[in-house]
């Protein structure tokens, strides 16, 4: 069509047929886009959740210094897990002495609600749960480290607390038993075991009246009221050759085992602890739960918690290893030699190198 | 958007041509794809399980190769001693992170040896296992595997393998209490291998699970028999292997399916002897097996945005190859019927489109010509219509013509003045609508002044005068109306043409005159009356004798009087007549003595005169529909009249005969005659011939205008024929009634005069 000939009249004509034509085009293409779309989106919905974006406000009752590992471990697994310390608000905070003291501590901070209460030790997890049953609260509380769970009444079950409660028990209330065959199998000389201890039920004590004369030991306990009267005790005691000291598993003997240590190597006596961390700082040995695992464990409880799951639905879980470690520095400080058949079975010995 | 135009429709149609193949074609596609990947999801639902299979029964074998160790070490065949024995085991078990149990029967089910991992096992803590099912199961099988069960927190479940001795003999046993959580991470790692989301468990044939990526589910023993793919294994059945789609027990959609676990130890028989019964589950989000999908429906969007673009743009062009020359058609077509006759269709395509523009304009051409042409001929029309309208509008009478429905279809500016109404509001309206003419107090029906037959009728066919009407302001009109026939040719009727005189300012003119004469008559009888019997008194003598000299002079004064009184009353007959007053009692009567009556004075007036009457009547008069004194009157009038313009010595023939249903009474005088210019005013008002005027002072000129409204109203004639000079005769002519007539006693005419009487 030549365009000199229509050129005067065309232009308005075209102009509003492809206006038209654009209103056409816009709509054909919408009413396509829509219909595509919305059909998407009917057939496949989205996959992916959103990672977790807001804060959470958490707050750690350790237990020093024993367990400071496991929270310090934890720290570092709940950074890997995603939760960055720019949205974590870590409230860290400490037993007292006793569990009223501890209460006090904690009150205030169960009052300003945070969104899960980290425990490390039996104290500091029997207070919280008092605390937020005093305060009708069902703020969650994770109980990293906490022997015999049940016998000491934290929860109704291991399968199910029934409560705001879940956590990981290292069992020591049965392995304080097992330590003494592996003492007695370390140092085959060991006549007598000397415990200090405080709580009947995270201590094993009932396992150890039992086992040792079983092993053709002697156990020489002595119930204390708190870390002063343990230290006391064990330093004042009358120790023959063939004694061998047995770190309480319960709240005083973690709280005691630094001073434990040094009485020990001044006294140039064995000391056995609970887990590697005593053996780290220079106990002779010890045989009992591995609380990095734990700490994995604890932050597994933690992530599942602050996604929704109920600590009710989290079934108490075991250590998942226990392990046999020794120092060697102290072996030597202490003059004593350890059978080579015994070190194949040691998972780490100390110092590392 | 009503109208949806050609060039759009087009567009649509191209568009949704190219668009609606590619998104059946897309949708389809769409369908097989999302099979496909269904397809895919099972099939990775049984690579998975495959995979899961492959590692645990992995696992059970290097597991199984250790209790085979450690059945070695007590083979009693082997040389160690029974305390090295129990320190490796010790070493193993330690060293092992499955095991936290172990312990060694003899054949006959009673344990030499147990280590654990938690608990002092002193001598007195051996069991005796003889009993026991597992003992049973591993002796005859060779190999067991237990259910999974949960202590303390940590899940487990029992292994045992046989020991057989160098020539095949049952030795006794080892058992294992494993920690059931490397299955857990034995799916959490399957997930991993297969690099898709989702999440792989193992459920025993209850749908219990025993292994999951989330220990708290194997530590709570979760029953997930709930789910499609879990409940399509219940009872232990080996279905399952279909793929579902559910929300699972977080809510998630997905893709799940069962596949039993299938744990083969070799070496160790029958595959299946452990007895065990679990199932992999493979669970796929929903969202991620169509992620695939949804990329592809992504891409197909845009592809098919792109090709709706271009679809489109095929569109126009091809829309406008085809609809812009339709359109210019249009378009022209459009111009033309506004009356743009210059306007032409410019196509140039060498189809059929083009030809039918090139006819269009062909056509238009033609057109064009033709309507100039009826322009002109409209323009010739037009000026003969305003010559004609002008024409109509000069006249003064009102003319209003109507056609054979008597609509109105011509109204001139008289008409609109006369009538009060507009021409516009009337064209096309009824005329009897219009118009109401009255005749006294009787309206003229239309069928009168327009009669809808008598097409053959030459001239008027209707004419009135003194009609009244009303305008439409309620004033009344007094009109003279003619109305004639429209024809065309002799025998096509038209319609009427009406022509409406308006004669009101004279009609009041006039009836103020006869007003002011009938006043004026009234006021002068008396007085005259009063001379009358004056004079009489007089010449009675009643008051004195008279001498002659004054007798002669009050005997004048009567005569003029007398003429006087004559003419006062002849003014009120005219005044009376005029307001149609003049009373007529019409009665059947003989003529003969009221033709007597008249004679018997006009006798004396001619001997009086000298005039010669002659009588010829016939022997017997009819009777007549009459007013005796009324008839009385005219024949007065009429004879008198004859003989005061006959000269002395002249003659006054009365005659009566009937003549074709008429008594014809004539009056045939020998006097000075009507001048021919004046024969038309004869009747009318104060008529006075001017001879008779020089000649002859006496007399109104009224007796015969009252003659003539008496005759009329006796449903008579009066006529006369005349000579200058010699003469004229004046006939009287009354009906005669048909029973009259029929009685055949009057004979036609007379010839005989019977007297003549001279003065």
């Amino acid at each position: 069509m030549p365009p000199s000939s229509a050129g005067q009249e065309r232009p308005r004509e075209f102009s509003r047929g492809s206006f038209d034509t654009m209103i056409i085009l816009g709509a054909i293409g919408a009413a396509a886009a829509i219909l595509i779309g919305v059909t998407a989106f009917i057939l496949f919905p989205r996959d992916g959740q959103s990672s977790p974006t807001r804060s959470y406000t958490i707050v750690v009752v350790r237990n020093p210094p024993s367990l400071d590992i496991v929270w310090s471990r934890a720290h570092r697994y709940l950074e890997d897990a995603g939760y960055p310390d720019a949205r974590m608000q870590y409230v860290v905070t400490e037993v007292a002495t006793d569990l009223d003291s501890t209460k006090r501590l904690l009150k205030p901070l169960v009052e300003a609600k945070p969104d899960l209460i980290y425990t490390m030790g039996i104290l500091a997890t029997r207070a919280a749960k008092e605390v937020t049953e005093e305060a009708r609260s069902d703020i969650p509380i994770v109980f990293a480290v906490a022997s015999d769970p049940v016998g000491s009444g934290l929860v109704k079950s291991f399968q199910s607390s029934g409560n705001n409660l879940t956590g990981i028990t290292p069992s020591n209330q049965i392995v304080a038993s097992k330590r003494l065959e592996f003492v007695k199998e370390m140092l085959p000389d060991t006549k007598r075991i000397i415990y200090a201890w405080n709580d009947k039920n995270t201590s094993g004590i009932e396992g150890l009246r039992t086992t040792a004369p079983s092993l053709g030991l002697t156990l020489v306990e002595e119930e204390v009221a708190d870390v002063g009267a343990m230290v006391a005790f064990l330093e004042s005691f009358a120790y023959k050759k063939g004694d061998v000291i047995l770190r309480a598993s319960d709240a005083i003997g973690g709280g005691a085992v630094n001073t434990l240590i040094a009485l020990a190597i001044e006294k140039r006596l064995p000391l056995v602890g609970t887990h590697s961390g005593d053996v780290a700082r220079g106990a002779l040995m010890s045989y009992g739960a591995d609380y990095e695992a734990i700490s994995r464990q604890s932050v597994r409880m933690v992530d599942a918690i602050l996604k929704g799951t109920k600590p009710a639905d989290i079934p108490i879980e075991e250590a998942e290893s226990f392990e046999l470690a020794v120092n060697t520095d102290t072996a030597e400080k202490i003059s004593v030699g350890i059978p080579a058949s015994f070190m194949t079975n040691v998972k780490h010995v100390y110092p590392e190198e | 958007m009503g109208n949806i135009r050609l060039h759009t429709k087009f567009i649509v149609l191209l568009t949704g041509a190219a668009l609606i193949p590619l998104i059946v074609v897309s949708a389809v596609t769409f369908v097989r794809f999302q099979s496909t990947l269904e397809a895919d999801a099972s099939k990775l639902g049984h690579q998975i399980a495959a995979t899961a299979s492959a590692e645990i029964s992995s696992f059970m074998v290097s597991q199984f190769t250790s209790l085979a160790n450690i059945a070695t070490l007590y083979d009693p065949n082997f040389p160690i001693r029974p305390a090295d024995a129990g320190r490796l085991l010790d070493t193993i078990l330690l060293r092992s992170d499955d095991f936290t149990d172990i312990s060694v029967v003899d054949k006959d089910g009673k344990e030499i040896v147990r280590k654990n991992k938690l608990l002092v096992v002193a001598a007195g803590d051996l069991r005796d296992m003889s009993t026991s099912q597992e003992f049973a199961t591993v002796r005859e099988s060779g190999v067991y595997v237990g259910p999974l069960y949960i202590n303390n927190g940590r899940p487990f479940f029992d292994i045992a393998r046989q020991m057989v001795g160098s020539s095949g003999e049952f030795l006794g046993a080892v058992f294992a209490q494993v920690d059931a959580r490397v299955t857990t991470s034995v799916v959490t790692d399957i997930s991993r291998i297969v690099d898709k989301p989702g999440r792989v468990y193992i459920v025993n044939e209850r749908g219990v699970v025993i292994a999951h990526p989330d220990l708290s589910y194997v530590l709570g023993e979760k029953d997930l028999s709930a789910l499609p793919s879990v409940s399509s294994i219940a009872g232990g059945s080996m279905q399952g292997q279909i793929s579902f789609t559910y929300a699972n027990e977080l809510g998630d959609r997905v893709l799940g399916s069962a596949h039993p676990l299938k744990i083969e130890i070799p070496g160790l028989g029958s595959n299946d002897t452990s007895g065990i019964s679990w199932f992999v589950v493979a669970e796929q989000p929903e969202a991620s097996v169509y992620s695939d999908a949804r990329k592809s429906a992504i891409f197909s969007l845009i592809f098919a945005l792109f090709v709706v673009l271009v679809a489109a743009a095929a569109a126009v062009f091809f829309a406008g190859r085809v609809a812009r020359p339709i359109e210019a058609l249009h378009t022209a077509a459009t111009e033309f019927g506004k009356g743009n006759l210059s306007y032409r269709a410019r196509v140039e395509s060498h189809d059929e489109i083009g030809d039918l523009a090139q006819s269009f304009n062909t056509t238009a051409d033609a057109l064009a010509k033709t309507v100039a042409s009826l322009k002109n001929e409209e323009q010739v029309i037009t000026a003969e219509r305003n010559k004609l309208s002008l024409i109509l509008g000069g006249i003064t009478n009102a003319v209003i013509a109507v056609d054979l429905d008597r609509k109105i279809i011509l109204f001139n500016k008289a008409a609109e003045e006369l009538t009060g109404r507009a021409a516009d509001t009337v064209f096309g309206k009824p005329v009897p609508e219009t118009i109401h003419v009255f005749e006294g107090d009787k309206e003229i029906n239309a069928d009168e002044y327009c009669p809808s037959g008598a097409e053959g009728v030459d001239g008027p066919v209707f004419d009135k005068k003194d009609l009244r009407m009303q305008d439409a302001k309620g004033r009344e009109h007094y009109v003279n109306l003619v109305a004639g026939r429209i024809r065309e040719g002799k025998s096509i009727g038209l319609g009427c043409i009406l022509t409406f005189q308006d004669i009101t300012r004279e009609y009041l003119m006039d009836k103020t005159k006869r007003e002011f004469v009938s006043i004026a008559a009234h006021q002068l009888r008396t007085p005259l009356t009063g001379m009358s019997w004056t004079i009489e008194a007089l010449l009675t003598d009643a008051k004195g004798a008279l001498n002659d000299v004054q007798k002669q002079l009050i005997e004048r004064g009567r005569d003029t009087v007398r003429t006087m009184i004559g003419l006062v009353n002849d003014l009120l007959d005219v005044s009376r007549i005029e307001e149609g007053k003049f009373g007529i009692a019409i009665q059947r009567l003989d003529i003969g003595p009221v033709l007597e009556n008249v004679l018997v004075v006009m006798r004396k007036e001619a001997a009086k005169k000298g005039v010669e009457l002659k009588e010829e009547l016939p022997s017997a008069l009819p009777q007549l529909d009459i007013d005796p004194n009324k008839v009385e009157f005219v024949l007065n009038n009429i004879i008198d009249n004859a003989i005061k313009y006959t000269p002395k010595d002249g003659r006054v023939t009365v005659r009566a005969e009937i003549q074709a249903k008429e008594f014809v009474i004539s009056v045939q005088d020998t006097g000075i005659g009507i001048p021919a210019a004046e024969y038309d005013r004869v009747f009318t008002k104060f008529f006075r011939s001017k001879k008779a005027v020089t000649s002859f002072t006496d007399g109104s000129g009224l007796g015969l205008y009252v003659a003539k409204n008496i005759m009329d109203q006796l449903h008579g004639r009066v006529m006369f024929e005349s000579k200058e000079g010699e003469g004229t005769t004046f006939r009287i002519m009354l009906p005669v009634p048909d029973a009259v007539s029929a009685q055949g006693s009057v004979p036609p005419s007379v010839g005989s005069p019977s007297a003549s009487v001279a003065a």
